[in-house]
């Protein structure tokens, strides 16, 4: 990049401030999202929707108590005002976002962002939340104090946006030289010296307090009581997984029989060639694995954006910050670890708001654990083939209640990894948790539809990129070398991958898996659901929708024994095997050698685990 | 020795004397309003552990480990005269 983008707004305040919902109703729909240099923070921007005779561009920066980070959420914020993240990422002028029902709590950050000497404007937020609990302002008494124009707003009922617009597009004609900038962290007497000047400010601005926390407080009762508080959240996360799997399969079968339609047209009107080949093995193939997730992991973060949105999301954390605490994690962690059972990648980059380094790597490294969307297909596949589907109690079956063990058993053991690293003191510094629970409020449906589009947008790109490449690169070595004239065998094994397959067969032999296993294992390394179609290429199946196949679990029964089946279902639940997730894990760590280890201990435990169920079940059935 | 929030119980007020220094998060304690003569109140404990607790100081609801609320110096707040901050 060459030119500093001119007019570039950047939108600054507290995590709880409503600065993404005004940032959604400032803007329209088209944004970019793009990358800091260095960090997998996401740098949102849009152009503002108002006709200003120009274009003005918003971004949207990671909300932050104090110039002083204390999570890596914080560290982008300060990064980019301060110039560190380079000229391209600097804005010209601020808006700071401050909620209009706390502003003892907020004013501090405004006269700390002031002290930086940006042009700026203040967006008076929540103003419906403060009308409505009959508090007042003098406005000019805040832009006296402030030295900067104040406008009231409310994002969620869209009011004095095109104000805020034009103040905005006001202050950032005034000139501003960034190089003056010259900030040092704020010592205990600024901190203590800037809390009084908010006192003056308030006794002049606030001309009728209100109580906007008494909602609040009531609903508090029930939702952080001892005996209800608990009760409550396991009736919400039991909520989630009964939407995320009855609802997210209806898409997802859907999106699944349509590739597979696809798959056969084109089988059935191109030639038979390599092209052909790599269009449906390789690119529809690697396309349809990716988008089979969508539907479940929209639900799921449909879920978590509601729960983020309405702040029932620190109180979940309040309330589990014990249990995380013995086992080294933080309340905090609780959100990335929830998003794991959809996908560990966006869980991983959801850990950047963990103040503790320690609490934020071990955080990272037991995400695999959690049991994602992509181990569905295989478990679902094995489940079918070697559980008998016989009822336990009531209304509950085996094939269930497998199912549900292995979850547990994933959740169980990135506890207790958590707690191995905690026990042999690999963190170096202590854990400890500081959260603010905001007010609840009823969340925007603009708020959602955007998170929604962001996190699916990301999930596509992310995953979407690099499994189709691999997908690609993986056909490719499973076609290449071809088979000689009148092979006997399935044409993978003459192949890059058959080769490579039967050289680790020895390692798989002793937990019970035959060459076919290690074949197919291969490219499952890539990406766990890719086991499925692998088995279907080396058990020769004659169908491209290998997965609601019966004659693939069909195959599989009368050629594995029932150790070998429950081995590879136990290996499943540690083995590390997505690309996506450990190229995340390194670029948000930035430790090769965490990574490694992560990976290392997983594939080893693993091996553990499926050599200890398949001698065991081996000996006793 | 100088009365902590450590072993505060629910419902109970107190007024701030000074957070100590040193500890990563004593600065933020200051900037999220924890500063002398500032009162607040205890409003929750966890379930079963009674770790952390949410204190409320000022409409706002800060929740935090007894290991840091250990960092909060404090004196008692008589609850019978204390008027809401």
């Amino acid at each position: 990049m060459s030119a500093v983008p001119r007019n570039l707004i950047g939108l600054v305040g507290h995590p709880n401030c409503g600065k993404t919902a005004l940032f959604n109703a400032l803007t329209g729909l088209r944004q970019k999202v793009a990358n800091y240099p260095g960090v997998t923070v996401d740098r949102i921007e849009s152009d503002l929707r108002f006709d200003l005779g120009h274009n003005l561009r918003v971004v949207d920066l990671p909300g932050a108590y104090s110039l002083t980070p204390q999570s890596e959420d914080e560290r982008v914020t300060h990064d980019v005002l301060l110039g560190d993240m380079g000229a391209d990422v600097r804005p010209q002028a601020l808006i700071v976002v401050l909620d209009a029902t706390n502003l003892r709590l907020h004013l501090p950050f405004a006269l700390e962002v002031k002290e930086l000497g940006y042009p700026m404007c203040v967006a008076l937020n929540m103003m419906d939340l403060a009308g409505a609990s009959g508090m007042q302002f003098n406005f000019h008494a805040l832009e006296d104090a402030l030295g900067c124009p104040v406008i009231p707003t409310s994002a969620t009922q869209q009011d004095g946006l095109q104000g805020l617009a034009q103040a905005a597009d006001e202050v950032a004609k005034r000139p501003f030289d960034s190089s003056q900038i010259n900030w040092q962290p704020s010592t205990r007497n600024q901190i203590i010296e800037r809390k009084k000047k908010v006192e003056d400010i308030l006794r002049r601005v606030i001309l009728q307090p209100g109580n906007p926390s008494a909602f609040t407080a009531n609903l508090d009762k029930i939702l952080l009581h001892p005996v209800y508080g608990p009760l409550v959240l396991v009736a919400v996360i039991v909520g989630i997984f009964q939407a995320v799997f009855s609802l997210g399969a209806i898409p997802a079968d859907g999106i699944d029989s349509l590739f597979a339609m696809f798959s056969h047209f084109l089988r059935a009107h191109m030639p038979t060639s390599l092209l052909t080949d790599l269009l449906v093995d390789g690119i529809i193939a690697g396309v349809g694995a990716v988008l089979v997730f969508l539907p479940q992991i929209l639900i799921l973060f449909t879920a978590l954006l509601l729960l983020e949105d309405s702040g029932y999301m620190a109180r979940a954390a309040f309330l589990m910050d014990r249990l995380m605490g013995r086992v080294g994690l933080s309340g905090r962690s609780v959100l990335p670890l929830v998003s794991g059972f959809a996908c560990a990648v966006p869980a991983i980059l959801g850990s950047r708001s963990i103040q503790s380094k320690s609490q934020r790597l071990a955080t990272i490294l037991i995400t695999p654990l959690m049991t994602c969307s992509a181990r569905l297909p295989v478990y679902t596949l094995l489940i079918a083939a070697f559980i008998p589907n016989k009822p336990v109690v009531g209304f509950i079956h085996l094939q269930g209640l497998v199912l549900a063990g292995l979850y547990f058993a994933g959740a169980l053991s990135a506890l207790l990894f958590a707690a191995l690293l905690k026990f042999f003191n690999v963190m170096a510094s202590g854990g400890y948790f500081l959260l603010e629970l905001p007010i609840y409020r009823v969340p925007s449906l603009r708020t959602i539809v955007r998170g929604l589009l962001d996190r699916a947008r990301a999930f596509l790109l992310r995953a979407g990129t690099l499994i189709l490449s691999i997908m690609v690169l993986l056909w490719a070595i499973s076609t290449f070398p071809r088979p000689p004239e009148g092979a006997t065998q399935p044409a993978i094994d003459y192949s890059l991958a058959g080769r490579l397959g039967h050289m680790i067969a020895p390692v798989l032999e002793p937990i019970g898996f035959n060459w076919k296993i290690s074949v197919a294992m291969i490219p499952g390394f890539a990406a766990r659901e890719v086991l499925v179609s692998a088995l279907g290429t080396v058990y020769a199946v004659e169908s491209t929708d290998a997965e609601n196949s019966p004659a693939l679990a069909e195959q599989l029964k009368s050629d594995w024994s029932l150790p070998t089946a429950l081995a590879l279902l136990a290996w499943y639940v540690f083995a590390p095997q997505c690309l996506a997730t450990f190229v995340v894990m390194q670029r948000e760590i930035r430790s090769w050698k965490w990574t490694a280890i992560g990976f290392s201990v997983l594939l080893v435990v693993a091996w553990l685990a499926a050599f200890v169920t398949f001698r065991v079940s081996g000996a006793l059935l | 020795m100088q009365k902590t929030l450590k072993t505060s119980r629910k419902d109970e007020r107190f007024r701030v004397v000074d957070v100590v220094p040193g500890h990563p998060l004593s600065d933020r304690l200051l900037e999220l309003g924890l500063q002398a003569g500032e009162c607040l109140q205890v409003i929750h404990e966890a379930p079963l552990s009674g770790d952390p607790i949410v204190l409320e100081i000022n409409g706002t609801r800060l929740a935090l480990r007894r290991s840091e609320a250990d960092l909060v110096l404090v004196e008692d707040l008589d609850a019978q005269a204390g008027a809401k901050p």
